[in-house]
């Protein structure tokens, strides 16, 4: 018993290694240095400080001259100015933060230019902070007429932004604007940047803008076509498109511009592909994580749970809790050690609500698979609206800040970081499944059980036990399904109605003797899904499906991986 | 004394099991005369004439489930085939007049307002037949019936069972739910069929056209019941429940189940559209919400709750859950105590399992312990799986 115990502890600290380390490599900023240091520093604060003058005029010409000024930070101020959230105060220029609790009364402050915080000048050890009331502030707003100015300045100067993402996305932004003046910042910062990405897009921004300039030589506008189509541009094709349709563009420039449509068209729709198997994929794996405890529990004790997806709802709404009581908000304060937090108490919550299931109705009713879908269900309608009553409709869940965004494995191929974790915490629990039925005492009990009840209980096997355990573990997988799903979708008391239909058909399709079975099947079934879907509709694409299972069954009547034994002929 | 009194509630119990079906069917015609006589009002006869509406729902399921044994989750998707038959035509003759298409045809108000291209509007040539009544109430059999043989046909050759059975017949009805919302299949998307107004020629609001729908569907609930009784009495309805009891010795016997279970299917499918052609004027609108994946499931709670395997608690069963449902669903005060609808899902949920855990053989059981006074008791049924 004692080896028994240690095999599972092991699995179970194997389970959290594989889990723990946070995925920092992959999120840590790509290369990272700016141009700084051009502009003295006391000349910008100096410059920005005519901003509180009275007189338009000299405003204007500081307004000019930061524009010019290529120091990234001076972009924040001037936002701040613009929104009228730059505030002028004892001979500085500031921004400023409500103290929290004090209705906006009160405020803490922000040098605007480096973006410090502004201490008392005693400091106090308990709040050092400077607090001060709003009615001592000065608020400064653009005015109208500087607001173009303004706007501009910001645009610009995002160009020279210490974020290497903020950067990409002015280049990208200045591009897409078809002003051809932009060119001129544009072509330095591919000149002076460091982060190959941005002097990528900068490159692309040029071209694009080179090509709609009608002013510009027809030489330069050819030979920016041509580029665009070597580097397979996305933003340029409806670009080109256009230029094609427009009957006053040159012959010349409009051969060169079919050779590029047709470079970047064979181009983009690779990456789409590729972008439906991602897809694919990614649903998949989240149908394997729902059918994975629905069928552990199928198999063992020929029960279908119908309250699968409420105990899916039931982690979803634990992990809610949990962000709650970590005081987890997105912008404001993340506090990203809640999900990890969340996975484990998810699990464990659901595997106790799935204990009760068992010990009350379930084990009342083996051999009657029927009655136990419609008690379950029972189980479930109930669930459903204990949530609604208690929680309403809809809660949010924030995910944990690096789960955001994504990565671009290559040009115009994005994958995010929530989908690839979902992806990761499948296989995990796959592995871990895997690990616990294959190579462990309790596995070769639950293997046992499931083969032939009668024969292992006369060998001292403890069925009951077994089948309140497999019940129990099949919730948990529930549970920390619905922990991933807080990361891609909506929390409602009902989330667990649209996937369930789904993951029983994964469980019809792969059959229940290997868990290889629901691997297959939910892959199978997801990128099919993902491939069908932009080629019909997305509701004749699960009519296919559907069709598609139905077919599959004509001569697998079991699944992919029928199970073994007597079980096979109830 | 004691014995005379005794004697009397022997004879009570023996007359109410011995013509139990008769004293029902005088329940059912008293209606209208509580009605004539000013006791009810033409909404509660309206009421019931939709729950005996559900209750053909009932009995065709139990036909599926509890006479052959296959768990049936799909009963709501053949019951909204006959709706919406009925619907389209109740549409074609409703709303407001004078919207011709190029064609010379009216376009059914409810269909019209979903076009955005109001000029080239045609009506669809599947509206068409559901112009006239008969051609109507023909295919409002006829199309559940053959949806159903061909989703058995697949299914049952394939031997596909049990619990398998149900999550494919779920799926189905999921399907076709999702294909009856969209707006492009021009069946009036989530909006569903509106604007009823007249059936063969008599206004729908009129009071005496809802009593003469509530009389029509009661005479069509004795005469399907009849049929189902035929049915289960017949070899054809040995056959039935040995498929529940144990098919694979059936099979073995040089039976082919699958046709048995398609015809059944069918059959059970057909009297679903029938329910759905009766249920649709009487509620005056129908929408995809009644083809639901949870309307299914109700309708194994009806059964469930009467008492599967046994004609009489179908129709029982249909009609105390949804009484039950029409009472709970509303706010009442009892004692201090606040009764909200939110709780609703609690009853429903306790029933399923209440009925599951103690009394799987429904009130059924109950009434036949209380009427029952012959010693024999008849074989109870087996376990269905």
């Amino acid at each position: 018993m004692r080896s028994e115990f240690a095999r599972f502890a092991v699995l179970i600290s194997l389970f959290g290694v594989l889990m723990c380390p946070k995925p920092m490599g992959l999120l840590a900023a790509t290369g990272d240095d700016t141009l700084h240091g051009s502009v003295d520093e006391a000349l910008v604060g100096a410059e920005l400080l005519k901003l509180a003058d009275s007189d338009g005029e000299v405003r204007r010409d500081a307004i000019q001259w930061l524009a010019n000024s290529k120091v990234g930070r001076v972009g924040d101020a001037l936002e701040a100015y613009r929104l009228g959230k730059l505030y002028f105060w004892q001979g500085k220029l500031v921004t400023a933060t409500p103290v929290e609790g004090s209705g906006s009364k009160y405020l803490t402050l922000q040098d605007a230019l480096t973006g410090q915080p502004i201490y008392q000048a005693e400091a106090t050890l308990l709040d050092p902070l400077l607090v001060v009331a709003k009615a001592d502030l000065k608020s400064l707003v653009a005015s109208r007429k500087e607001r173009p100015a303004v706007v501009d300045a910001v645009r610009v100067l995002a160009l020279y932004a210490e974020d290497p993402a903020v950067r990409l996305n002015a280049v990208k932004k200045l591009g897409d604007l078809r002003n051809a003046d932009y060119i001129d910042e544009l072509e330095e910062v591919c000149n002076q940047d460091s982060n190959d990405q941005v002097i990528f897009r900068a490159k692309e921004s040029v071209a694009l803008l080179q090509l709609i300039d009608t002013k510009k030589d027809l030489t330069v506008r050819q030979h920016a076509a041509k580029e665009l189509g070597e580097m397979a541009s996305a933003r340029a094709g409806p670009l080109i498109e256009d230029l094609l349709e427009n009957e006053n563009t040159d012959e010349s420039l409009r051969k060169v511009c079919q050779q590029s449509l047709a470079q970047i068209e064979s181009y983009q729709g690779v990456v789409r592909i590729l972008g439906y198997i991602f897809s694919g994929l990614s649903l998949g794996s989240v149908l394997i994580l729902m059918a994975l405890g629905l069928a552990i529990v199928f198999g063992q004790m020929g029960v279908i749970n119908m309250a699968h997806g409420e105990l899916m709802m039931i982690g979803a709404y634990t992990t809610y809790e949990v962000q709650q009581a970590f005081g987890h908000s997105m912008p404001d304060n993340p506090v990203n050690e809640f999900f990890w937090v969340a996975l484990v108490v998810s699990f464990f919550t659901t595997a106790c609500v799935g204990l009760l299931m068992e010990k009350l109705i379930v084990r009342h009713l083996y051999g009657r698979p029927l009655e136990t879908l419609l008690a379950t269900w029972g189980v479930g309608l109930m669930l459903i609206q204990i949530v609604r009553i208690r929680y309403g409709d809809n809660i949010g869940v924030n995910s944990p800040t690096w789960l955001v965004g994504g990565v671009e494995v290559f040009q115009d191929f994005h994958l995010p970081y929530n989908r690839l974790f979902i992806i990761g915490l499948t296989v995990v629990c796959v592995a871990f499944v895997y690990l616990l039925l294959n190579h462990t005492k309790r596995g070769l009990l639950l293997r046992a059980t499931v083969q032939n009840r009668e024969i292992a209980a006369t060998l001292g096997v403890n069925t009951q036990y077994e089948d309140g355990f497999t019940f129990a573990f099949g919730a948990g997988l529930a549970g920390i399904a619905g922990c991933g799903l807080t990361l891609i979708g909506g929390v409602t008391p009902d989330m667990g109605q649209n996937y369930i239909v789904d993951s029983f058909l994964v469980v019809v399709t792969g059959g229940v003797g290997e868990i290889a079975g629901v691997v297959c099947a939910g892959l199978g079934l997801g990128v099919l899904n993902k491939i069908l879907e932009p080629m019909f509709s997305t509701i004749w694409g699960k009519v296919l499906i559907l069709a598609f299972v139905v077919a599959f069954i004509q001569y697998r009547p079991a699944g992919l991986f029928p199970p073994k034994g007597r079980l096979a002929d109830v | 004394m004691f014995d005379k009194a005794d004697r009397i509630l022997t004879l009570v119990r023996g007359a109410l099991h011995k013509y139990a079906p008769g004293i029902a069917v005088a329940c059912g015609i008293s209606i209208p005369c509580f009605y004539l006589a000013g006791w009810i009002t033409i909404d509660t006869v309206n009421m019931l004439g939709r729950y005996l509406a559900l209750a053909l729902v009932a009995l065709s399921l139990d036909l599926v489930w509890g006479y052959t044994g296959m768990l049936c989750l799909c009963q709501s998707f053949f019951f909204a085939l006959g709706g919406y038959a009925m619907g389209m035509y109740l549409a074609h003759h409703g709303g407001p007049e004078g919207i011709i298409d190029h064609a010379g045809w009216k376009i059914p108000a409810c269909l019209y307002i979903l076009f955005s291209d109001v000029e080239g509007a045609l009506t669809p040539w599947f509206w068409k037949p559901f112009y006239f009544l008969p051609a109507t109430i023909a295919l409002g059999l006829f199309i559940p019936a053959f949806v159903a043989s061909v989703i058995g046909f697949f299914v049952f050759r394939s031997r596909v069972r049990g619990v398998f059975f149900a999550v494919l017949t779920q799926a189905v009805t999921l399907a076709a739910w999702l294909v009856f919302c969209m707006n492009d299949m021009k069946l009036c998307g989530t909006n569903g069929l509106t604007r009823f107004d007249r059936l063969a020629g008599f206004p729908l609001n009129d009071e005496k056209t809802r009593l003469g729908l509530y009389i029509i569907t009661l005479a069509a609930l004795v005469l399907v019941y009849w049929l189902c009784w035929l049915i289960i009495k017949s070899r054809l309805g040995r056959v039935l429940v040995a498929i529940r009891d144990n098919e694979t010795r059936l099979r073995f016997a040089g039976y082919k189940p699958y046709l048995f279970k398609m015809f059944v299917f069918s059959v059970s499918a057909m009297i679903a559209g029938l329910g759905g052609m009766l249920y649709a004027p009487q509620m005056g609108i129908f929408t995809p919400t009644n083809m639901e994946v949870r309307e299914s499931i109700l309708v194994v709670v009806w059964v469930a709750v009467g008492g599967r395997g046994t004609l009489g608690g179908a129709v029982a069963g249909t009609l105390l859950v949804n009484l039950l449902y029409n009472y709970l669903t509303s706010q009442h005060e009892f004692m201090g105590l606040v009764w909200k609808p939110d709780y609703w899902p609690f009853v429903l949920g306790s029933l399923f399992i209440i009925v599951v855990l103690f009394c799987p053989d429904g009130i059924a059981t109950i009434w036949k312990r209380l009427t029952d006074v012959s010693k024999k008791s008849a074989p109870q049924s087996e376990g269905t799986r």
